[in-house]
């Protein structure tokens, strides 16, 4: 290698290296601050680790009480990356998106690099991305939408770099993580396609798209026929800000400033046109899909890194002011990184979770059916491993409606007859319950729909009980 | 002698003050039963040195959010004068309010008379005298800070300002949420300069950045639980859905004209249509927070008293350029010989219409609205006579009285903010005192866990009735104390 590469690499590794000192301690952080009798953060992760163990099954027998699975390539990669290193599940389910979090942050560095962002610039979209709410929440919790944006990015790298042939195949690779991130990077590929007037590669890949068609045996998936969030519109909004209450939201201080560098953008007028719609069809794409927020957190770190920068540069009158104003900003996003990595260190389950899970495990039948709200259905499923009426994967679920339809009679009846052709229906042997069902996210009454039924009737036993949890067995 | 502008300025000052305490010293209780949670406060703060940050006794226990820092103040007059004290300074402060729209008026008009007219106006808008007259409340020194961070505003090229801007947009979200009020303000400011043409000096531009910053960061880090349990709620404070539209019931002009005034009203509107006409942006900010108070209440976000409070105070400082203009305008009539006689014609106007209504009502709120010493027994009662751990239902507004007089918890009271449910504890709970069948109403006792129950003589006439309707079987419902048409209702089943 001669001088001048290493001199180049040695001012590239200069900035890059505390950028990513910050993003291993930063999603460290959750894990770090969590109680150590505890593992993984949410359901979904606990699901992707449990597929991994057989990860080319195409039938899982304890979700929906049985069902296809349609393929996904994340607990393929889960496992082989488990399998690499010599770890467990659990602990690869928390290692692999730490590194593809790390991975994640070199590619937006090397592309806004590519895009000729002055240094400054590029630094702070790098340091806002990495103590985002959304970016340590995907890189922190084991999901499906990690790879589809690594491989998103990648391909936006390689299509900078003149690399279409490799780029198309890799953004191709993006289907086998699931629809909705497919057609999520699809719609920022064809804005990219537009703008650069590269349609040839676009009609290649809606090409090998038609010819997935007659792949597809199954048919069209079940529509969801119900709202699977509370609400409306006052819970998206309180979904898409960190400092309402989103786990996965934006802070307002980044939108703030996002706001400044939207201005600045504005200069060039139409220019910029491709910025624009992106993020006015990942706002629009957030209100059928909450995680489009993820994608939309890279063009948000960019706009508040050139909102800082204008800020910093532009004229300022009072220099008490502007210091002011530069605290607050650090504090607001600091804040909101605190809070975020507080939220992920207490999230569930808890240790009553894991230990009523432990229970049902050690003291109900293999084929036991256990019943709970659908939000716990992948515990049920994971923890428990034991059979769920239904689950978070609704994506060609069996009878899905049907089964929410169920599901919410079962819940909400004071009907013993109603209920029980429910419990025959499904053959639920049990009923798990936790605090946060009977605090707003299914009853707001101790003696509402089936809390009322589990008391009052002689068909349910109270089988286990702790601070957090009740478990009732289906007796009569 | 010449009397100084100065010296009509502190005399309408002494007026005001004097008018307030008068009314306020009438009687040693408060009248508005949110001000015994306030005295709570004071007493807990006086003693422990700290506010308390979970309420025990409100609906079972719940969080309290922000610093209350008018409580911190009134705490330190409490401990040295006490409740004497606590009425004083809490005038003093209110009172102090006519110093700041007097030196805004005079900045926006340059004229003494305008200006000393708005300072009288100002201390005198009905709604104002009504909602703040003989209570504790945090509008006291919300009202006056909010002010005085607008005139900082204006002056702040000025060190001395500046800084007192910055410490004044660091207080304000630190007391009250209506400094997101304040900030959406600042931005309609911005945008009317925006469309006016009018180039903004660099600091304001950079004020406006800070203030609404910071705002949002305090605003966040104080009320996030608040958002995250009840979500955005929190905007409307967590108020049930009955009691907002109630508030808002049977509203119409007439009596908006009436709370904030005819003069504050009349003028307010011509000094606005010359501000405009003149581009004067000092005004501008004014009208911005008045647009922003309408457009708050019309979106119903706002309680209709407090938005009318602003909507009336800002009112009678923009009112200045109208008193100007007009003065102005008779000079050069045929008018201008009787300058004199209109000025004073203006001043009796103010009195009829102001001071006077304001007076009738003051009357109207000390002898009404205020406790009397026949109505404190039952408190006492109940504090002497019931278990530490009792659970009290009264009527809405008088559960800051169970909390804060009793010292037992309540069913619920004002306080909503954190409350999980508001809109069903408010149904259901209310419904206790008109309930029928007794085996509904025990079902509510045993939910909120009820021990007693008081219906004081507002709770029976508001809901017309003479006794509770299931509360004849004697073995459940024991009546433990009588006293006129107040009475407490032991649970006994």
């Amino acid at each position: 290698m001669d001088q001048e590469k290493l001199s180049r690499l040695y001012a590239e590794g200069k900035t890059l290296l505390p950028l990513l000192i910050i993003v291993i301690i930063v999603l460290s952080m959750p894990y770090y601050f969590r109680d150590k009798s505890l593992s993984l953060i949410g359901g979904e992760s606990y699901n992707y680790a449990r597929l991994a163990e057989n990860p080319l099954k195409n039938y899982d027998e304890l979700s929906y009480g049985g069902r296809f699975l349609v393929f996904n390539a994340y607990p393929l990669i889960l496992s082989l990356f488990s399998r690499a290193l010599n770890i467990d599940l659990m602990d690869a389910s928390k290692t692999l998106p730490i590194i593809l979090g790390i991975m994640a942050l070199m590619l937006f560095y090397f592309i806004l690099k590519k895009l000729e962002t002055d240094k400054l610039t590029l630094f702070l979209a790098c340091l806002i991305l990495a103590i985002s709410p959304p970016f340590v929440y995907m890189f922190t919790v084991s999901n499906t939408y990690i790879i589809p944006i690594i491989l998103a990015l990648l391909s936006f790298l390689l299509l900078l770099h003149d690399k279409k042939t490799i780029a198309y195949p890799v953004f191709f690779a993006t289907i086998f993580f699931g629809i909705a991130p497919f057609l999520i990077s699809l719609a920022l590929l064809t804005i990219y396609s537009v703008k650069t007037k590269s349609y040839k590669g676009l009609y290649l890949l809606l090409l090998v798209l038609l010819l997935l068609i007659p792949i597809i045996k199954l048919g069209l998936p079940e529509f969801i026929g119900f709202d699977n969030l509370p609400e409306g519109i006052n819970f998206r909004m309180q979904t898409f800000i960190s400092e309402l209450g989103g786990e996965i939201g934006l802070s307002i201080f980044a939108i703030l400033l996002s706001l400044f560098g939207l201005k600045q953008l504005w200069h060039g007028k139409y220019e910029h046109i491709a910025v624009y719609i992106a993020i006015a069809t990942l706002m629009i794409a957030y209100f059928f899909e909450i995680r489009s927020l993820l994608y939309l957190n890279f063009f948000i770190s960019m706009l508040a890194a050139i909102g800082i920068v204008r800020l910093l540069y532009q004229k300022w009158d009072s220099v008490i002011i502007n210091l002011i104003i530069g605290v607050i900003l650090i504090l607001g996003l600091i804040s909101s990184i605190i809070f975020t990595i507080g939220t992920l260190a207490n999230a569930l389950p808890n240790k009553d979770v894991i230990d009523s899970f432990a229970y049902l495990n050690r003291e109900s039948k293999e084929n036991a059916v256990v019943f709970s709200y659908y939000v716990k259905g992948q515990w049920i499923s994971s923890l428990g491993k034991r059979k769920n009426v239904m689950d978070e994967n609704f994506f060609y679920a069996p009878s899905l409606n049907e089964r929410y339809n169920d599901s919410e009679t079962l819940l909400h009846t004071k009907d013993i007859n109603a209920a029980e052709s429910i419990i025959n229906k499904y053959k639920i042997k049990y009923i798990w319950i936790d605090n946060t069902m009977k605090n707003g996210q299914v009853w707001n009454e101790n003696d509402e729909g089936l809390l009322f039924l589990l008391r009052a009737s002689n068909k349910f036993k109270r089988d286990y009980v702790n601070d957090y949890i009740e478990i009732w067995k289906v007796v009569g | 002698m010449k009397i100084k502008t100065f010296d009509i300025v502190f005399l309408i000052f002494l007026f005001v003050f004097v008018f307030r305490l008068f009314f306020s010293l009438q009687t040693a209780q408060f009248s508005d039963y949110d001000s015994y949670y306030g005295l709570r406060q004071i007493e807990y703060i006086a003693e422990h040195g700290s506010h308390i940050t979970y309420d025990e006794l409100s609906y079972g226990g719940r969080d309290v959010l922000g610093i209350p820092l008018l409580f911190y103040i009134l705490a330190l007059f409490e401990s040295l004068l006490g409740t004497y004290g606590l009425k004083i300074a809490s005038v003093l402060i209110i009172s102090s309010l006519i110093f700041i729209t007097y030196i805004i008026a005079k900045r926006i008009t340059e004229n003494e008379i305008a200006s000393i007219l708005a300072a009288l106006c100002s201390g005198f808008i009905p709604i104002f005298v009504f909602k703040t007259l003989n209570n504790i409340t945090p509008y006291s020194i919300v009202y006056p800070v909010i002010f005085l961070l607008i005139y900082s505003f204006y002056r702040i090229e000025e060190r001395f300002y500046l800084i007192m801007f910055i410490a004044l947009a660091f207080l304000l979200p630190l007391m009250h949420p209506i400094a997101f009020l304040v900030a959406f303000s600042l931005v309609i400011y911005s945008i009317l300069c925006y469309v006016e043409n009018i180039e903004e000096n660099g600091t304001k531009k950079d004020a406006v950045l800070l203030f609404i910053l910071v705002t949002f960061l305090i605003g966040f880090l104080f009320y996030k639980k608040a958002f995250s349990v009840i979500g955005l709620s929190v905007i409307w404070q967590n108020i049930p859905a009955k009691i907002l539209s109630e508030s808002f019931k049977g509203i119409n002009v007439f009596d908006m004209i009436i709370n904030i005034g005819i003069v504050p009203l009349l003028f307010g509107v011509l000094g606005t249509y010359f501000a405009i006409k003149n581009k004067n942006k000092d005004v501008f900010l004014l009208i911005s927070l008045c647009i922003t108070g309408i457009i708050l209440l019309i979106t119903r976000l706002l309680d209709f008293s407090t938005g009318l409070v602003l909507l009336g105070i800002t009112l009678s400082i923009i009112a200045a350029v109208g008193f100007d203009k007009f003065l102005k305008y008779i000079t050069i009539t045929k008018l201008s010989r009787h300058i004199n006689t209109i000025k004073f014609s203006l001043i009796i106007f103010i009195i009829i219409t102001l001071i006077l209504p304001s007076m009738i009502g003051a009357v109207g709120i000390i002898k009404e609205s205020t406790l009397t010493d026949n109505e404190i027994i039952p408190f006492l009662w109940i504090k002497n006579n019931t278990a530490l751990s009792s659970t009290v239902l009264a009527d809405l507004d008088e559960g800051n009285l169970i909390t804060g007089m009793a010292n037992r918890k309540s069913v619920f009271d004002t306080n909503f903010l954190l409350v999980k449910n508001s809109d069903k504890i408010f149904e259901e709970a209310t419904s206790l005192f008109t309930a029928e069948s007794e085996i509904k109403a025990l079902e509510l006792i045993t939910k909120y866990d009820i021990d007693y129950i008081y219906l004081s003589e507002n709770t029976k006439n508001k809901y017309n009735i003479k006794e509770l309707k299931y509360g004849m079987d004697e073995k459940c419902f024991e009546k433990v104390f009588k006293d006129g048409p107040r009475e407490i209702i032991k649970i006994v089943c």
